[in-house]
Order: C-alpha cells, then sequence, then structure tokens
C-alpha cells in the first residue's frame, strides 16, 4: 500500500506541474527574468501547492502522532539555519537560473523520452556524490 | 518590463499546482514522508533496506504522469529544453523556416491592423504592459555543456541546501518552516540574479 501511494502521488505531482507547464524552461526562466517579460505563472502553481498543502499539513496531518500506513511521521529535525542550507540554496538557484529546470520538473520531462534529460539527472547525481564524497572527507573532519 | 498573464494559464497554474498539494498532503498523511523530489530521488542511492523501492516508484509516477501528458497530447513539453539545437538542418528544414517566417510576418501585420482597426487598447496592470504568451528568446537558450554544467550545481546545491523546490519551496513554506523559507528566499534570488546577469549583464 505504501507503495501504490509513492507510485499515485508521483503521478499526481508529474501530471499537474506539466498541466501548469511548469516543465518548460522557457517558462521557469521568464518567471525569474522580473525585469523582463514576467511570466506570474510559478507564484500561482506555489499558491495553489502551499494553499491545499498548508491547510492539510494544520488541520489534519498535525493532529496525528503517526501516518495511516508509515510507522512515523519522518519530518526534518533541524529547526536551525547554517551555512550549508544558505550557500547549497543559493548553488542550487544559479543551476536553476542557468537551465530553468529543477530536479522534480526533469523527472517529468522523462516523459518526453528526450537522451539529454537522461544526461542532465545523471550529472545532477554526480553533484549528489561529489557532495557525499566532500562531506565525508572534507566537511565533517573538524 | 512586461508582464505575461492570461486567465487560462493562470488557472492551470493553479490546478496544477492544487495537484501538487494534494501530493505533498497524500504522501505526508499516509507514508509520513516529504515530498520533496531531491531528498526522495538522492536517497535511492543511500541503499537503505526497506527504504529504496517507494522512492523509485515515486520518481516512475512523476514520468507516467509526464508521458501520460504527451499522450494526450497537453503542450506541457518544450522540445528543444530551451537549448541550442546543434545538428544542422537540413535543405528541406530551411525552406520551410523561410516560409514560416515570411507567413509570420503576413499574419502579424494582418493582426496588427485589425487590432488598429478593433481599436484594443493594452492592457495594463500598474502601468506595467500585460501580453498573454511569453515570446521566447532564442539568444537565451543555451548550449548542452552549460545545460550539464548547472545540473551539476543542481545536484550539489539541493545536496548541500537539502531540499529544492518541492521541498523547500512547497512543503517548507507550508509547514512554516525557518529553514525551508530562508531556503526559498536564497534559490529565488540566487535564481533571478543568475537569469538577470546571463540576459543583461553578460
Amino acid at each position: 500500500m505504501l507503495l501504490l501511494i509513492s507510485l499515485f502521488c508521483g503521478v499526481l505531482l508529474g501530471f499537474g506541474l506539466g498541466l501548469a507547464e511548469m516543465t518548460k524552461p522557457s517558462v521557469v526562466l521568464s518567471f525569474l527574468d522580473i525585469t523582463g517579460q514576467w511570466d506570474v505563472r510559478l507564484m500561482f502553481v506555489m499558491m495553489g501547492g502551499i494553499g491545499v498543502h498548508a491547510l492539510f499539513y494544520h488541520l489534519v496531518v498535525k493532529r496525528r502522532d503517526i501516518p495511516i500506513y508509515g510507522q512515523k511521521f519522518c519530518m526534518p529535525g533541524k529547526v536551525k539555519l547554517d551555512f550549508r542550507l544558505i550557500f547549497g540554496s543559493l548553488i542550487f538557484g544559479v543551476g536553476w537560473g542557468m537551465s530553468g529546470v529543477c530536479p522534480g520538473v526533469t523527472y517529468i520531462n522523462l516523459g518526453m523520452l528526450d537522451i539529454r534529460i537522461v544526461y542532465f539527472i545523471g550529472v545532477m547525481f554526480l553533484g549528489n556524490f561529489t557532495y557525499r564524497v566532500l562531506n565525508h572527507y572534507v566537511f565533517s573532519r573538524k | 518590463m512586461e508582464i505575461v498573464f492570461s486567465v487560462g494559464a493562470m488557472v492551470n497554474a493553479l490546478i496544477g499546482g492544487a495537484m501538487m498539494g494534494l501530493s505533498a498532503s497524500i504522501l505526508l498523511l499516509f507514508n509520513g514522508r516529504i515530498m520533496g523530489v531531491c531528498g526522495i530521488a538522492h536517497g535511492i542511492f543511500y541503499f537503505q533496506k526497506d527504504n529504496v523501492i517507494w522512492r523509485i516508484l515515486f520518481i516512475l509516477g512523476m514520468f507516467i504522469g509526464g508521458y501520460s501528458l504527451t499522450q494526450l497530447s497537453i503542450d506541457a513539453f518544450e522540445t528543444d529544453l530551451n537549448l541550442i539545437d546543434t545538428s544542422a538542418p537540413s535543405a528541406v528544414e530551411e525552406v520551410t523556416a523561410v516560409v514560416a517566417t515570411a507567413v509570420d510576418k503576413v499574419e502579424s501585420t494582418g493582426s496588427a491592423v485589425v487590432d488598429a482597426v478593433a481599436g484594443t487598447e493594452q492592457m495594463t496592470i500598474a502601468g506595467i504592459p500585460v501580453k498573454s504568451e511569453v515570446t521566447p528568446n532564442p539568444e537565451y537558450k543555451i548550449s548542452l555543456m552549460q545545460f550539464l554544467i548547472a545540473a551539476f550545481l543542481v545536484g550539489f546545491g539541493t545536496s548541500l541546501g537539502t531540499g529544492c523546490t518541492t521541498g523547500h519551496g512547497v512543503c517548507g513554506l507550508s509547514r512554516l518552516s525557518f529553514r525551508g523559507m530562508a531556503a526559498t528566499m536564497m534559490f529565488m534570488f540566487a535564481g533571478g540574479l543568475t537569469v538577470y546577469l546571463i540576459r543583461n549583464v553578460l
């Protein structure tokens, strides 16, 4: 059941973001290009997403101790800001501004059956592995 | 500056956004998981027992969602991914392109005449002109190499910053998480600045 729900949520997310045309790099870039042709759609997508999820989170999820099928809610434990979060997000933002593609959208774009998306995903994982190697050998040393 | 706005596109964006919110809500309520795509994807290669298959299925679901959009012929994708086409155009394609530009010119002159006759006014919001569609500028296209450099930055940045647009942006802001808000502000700022520098300075 856990697995079926994962699959279903993936389909729902993929279909929704595709319908909103967030899968088109030029639409996302136009949102970021405030001084040019400013496409405000991404803001509406965020409003729709946050509206539904915020209501649901505060009215339903917060009142429960455990999820319906899992053992516990896996919530991010950290609450304080750190340099990793800030620098990581800034680096991500530069990549996002260059390509107009974020990780979520990449997997939906796979539906187009274009090999260049597979390259993108491969290099994204390379970035993740680089981080893990650095994290293991450099960042963790004090 | 111009604002791109059309009621149809905004309604689609709201519906699509709501579907994303619903997906995040269902995943959290039933499975107890935060819907952060990069967290889910990167977690695959941590090979924790009982913790891999649901991640793969979630990603597979996103692919199915995307693929079904192509099958329903919903205009959701940009076939060139905003990339420069490196393959040389054939003679036939060149001729078609020339004809297409000529037709476009005739049509745009025609519609300009119609607009002038009908006296349609330019719509504005707070004095800023509004149009219904983005006109992609071929100058803004990037090469495959730049695309892959961006991929590395995205992969590295989301790992170091522990999240991307779905995790920090949607789930984080919904939960009023301070880290989520800070991260969203950071990547929006960096993204906007990058686009500004590429398009106006470099």
